[in-house]
């Protein structure tokens, strides 16, 4: 073993050799157990003058370790393989241009749904304030519009679940699934309505088959 | 290029059958997962069963390893599982909670865990320290001092070579020179620990 070469094992423990310092090292390693044993004792000496007190050096397994490595296979390459095209693959996923075209609609939809709802109140805002958007009065609650003044203000202010087709309101409404007025507990405001002797109470006035669709429609109540 | 370099370097040529890049990694960390393996198992045969296993396990998860993190941090969580496997199927309970890796450090610098050791390996290590502590007080000036600013400040070659105001080429050299003066000291107390299994 040469001067140079345990120069170059010295340096490569630090980090500082070349990039062929390594696969000499390693080439001259070949059949040099001294050498080999010389990397042992520079990083047992390195520990110690870090005083790193976890070290046992009372006993030396490499030998025992690279006997019973000898008789194992190779190290899976296929395995490293099979992981490398996992992560290339996902990273392809990543910058695919069905990604970006699958994020583009997303965005295109999420763009029409706020436009949408613009339109939306804005439709219900251009009764008051006789101001509007090109297309704004192309959507159902622009009916209500033709109210005026009074009407068009209640619509706005009062947008709640009584604008919606599935429940009607009023005392002769009588189509819709759900009936609500006034005495619904849930429709009105004050921190009583909430409680159960009050939705008790509501329930004991309702028909059978109403009761029946309200059953069905449980969630509506609950994601309220 | 860092020693965690190196270490991925090596792993890189044990991941393509370089068996000897692999044999550099269990030298290098054998005895610190030796001693780790020590603070759950106390019988000094059934450690270096449990050590050699744990370097087979990782000899064979190899090509799962992917450089994420330190190749010490990988290994330290097999040797801890191995052990911990090992106690289980011994009927012993292993500990509730294991030791963090940042914690084992701080709680060895106090030396709380030095109890567990055996009295082989602490006089082992007890007389390595001083031939090391000895080897470096008897070294020439200009090569005590680049060692030092190396191993205890953790210092690259370039930042030694800017203090001591020499080339690069003669630091490396003055490092190689210590190391060696040091190694002629300890080399016969580690001699003859081989394991015979």
């Amino acid at each position: 073993m040469n001067q140079d070469q345990r120069e170059s094992l010295s340096a490569v423990m630090d980090g500082e050799g070349d990039e062929l310092s390594l696969p000499r090292v390693l080439k001259s390693l070949e059949g040099n157990e001294e050498m080999a044993d010389q990397w042992r004792r520079y990083h047992v000496a390195r520990s110690i003058m870090k005083r790193e007190r976890d070290i046992d050096v009372s006993m030396d397994i490499s030998a025992a370790v690279r006997q019973r490595i000898e008789q194992e296979p190779m190290v899976d390459q296929a395995e490293t393989a099979t992981t490398e095209a996992a992560k290339t693959g996902r990273t392809a996923r990543r910058h695919a241009p069905f990604s970006f075209m699958g994020s583009a609609a997303i965005a295109a939809a999420v763009s029409l749904m706020v436009i949408t709802g613009v339109q939306v109140f804005r439709g219900g805002d251009e009764v008051g304030t006789g101001t509007s958007l090109p297309g704004s009065n192309d959507f159902a609650l622009q009916d209500a519009s033709v109210q005026g003044g009074e009407g068009a203000s209640r619509l706005r202010t009062n947008v709640s679940l009584v604008s919606l087709p599935i429940f009607e309101s009023g005392a002769e409404a009588k189509s819709g699934p759900i009936r609500v007025n006034a005495s619904t507990p849930w429709m009105t405001e004050g921190s009583a309505n909430d409680s159960d002797d009050a939705w008790a109470q509501y329930l004991s006035t309702l028909p059978s088959d109403q009761l029946n669709r309200m059953n069905d429609l449980a969630p509506l109540r609950a994601a309220q | 290029m860092t020693d965690n370099v190196t270490d991925q370097q090596l792993v890189a040529r044990a991941q393509k059958g370089d068996s000897a890049a692999f044999d550099l990694l269990v030298r290098k960390y054998q005895h610190k997962i030796i001693g780790l393996i020590g603070r759950y198992v106390n019988d000094q045969a059934e450690v270096q069963d449990v050590a050699q296993e744990a370097f087979i396990k990782a000899y064979r998860a190899l090509g799962k390893f992917r450089s994420e993190s330190a190749f010490y941090t990988w290994i330290y969580r097999i040797a801890i599982n191995t052990a911990k496997n090992h106690l289980v199927s011994k009927g012993r309970r292993p500990p509730g909670s294991d030791l963090d890796i940042m914690d084992a450090e701080v709680v060895d610098a106090s030396g709380r865990l030095s109890d567990m050791e055996t009295p082989e390996a602490a006089l082992a290590r007890d007389q390595l320290e001083k031939a090391v502590f000895d080897a470096i007080d008897a070294l020439p000036e200009d090569l005590k001092t680049a060692i030092t600013l190396r191993e205890f400040e953790g210092l690259s070659y370039e930042d030694i070579a800017s203090i001591m105001q020499c080339p690069v080429g003669t630091v490396r050299s003055r490092i190689f020179r210590a190391r060696d003066f040091v190694d002629q000291r300890i080399a016969p107390l580690m001699t003859g620990k081989d394991d015979a299994h």
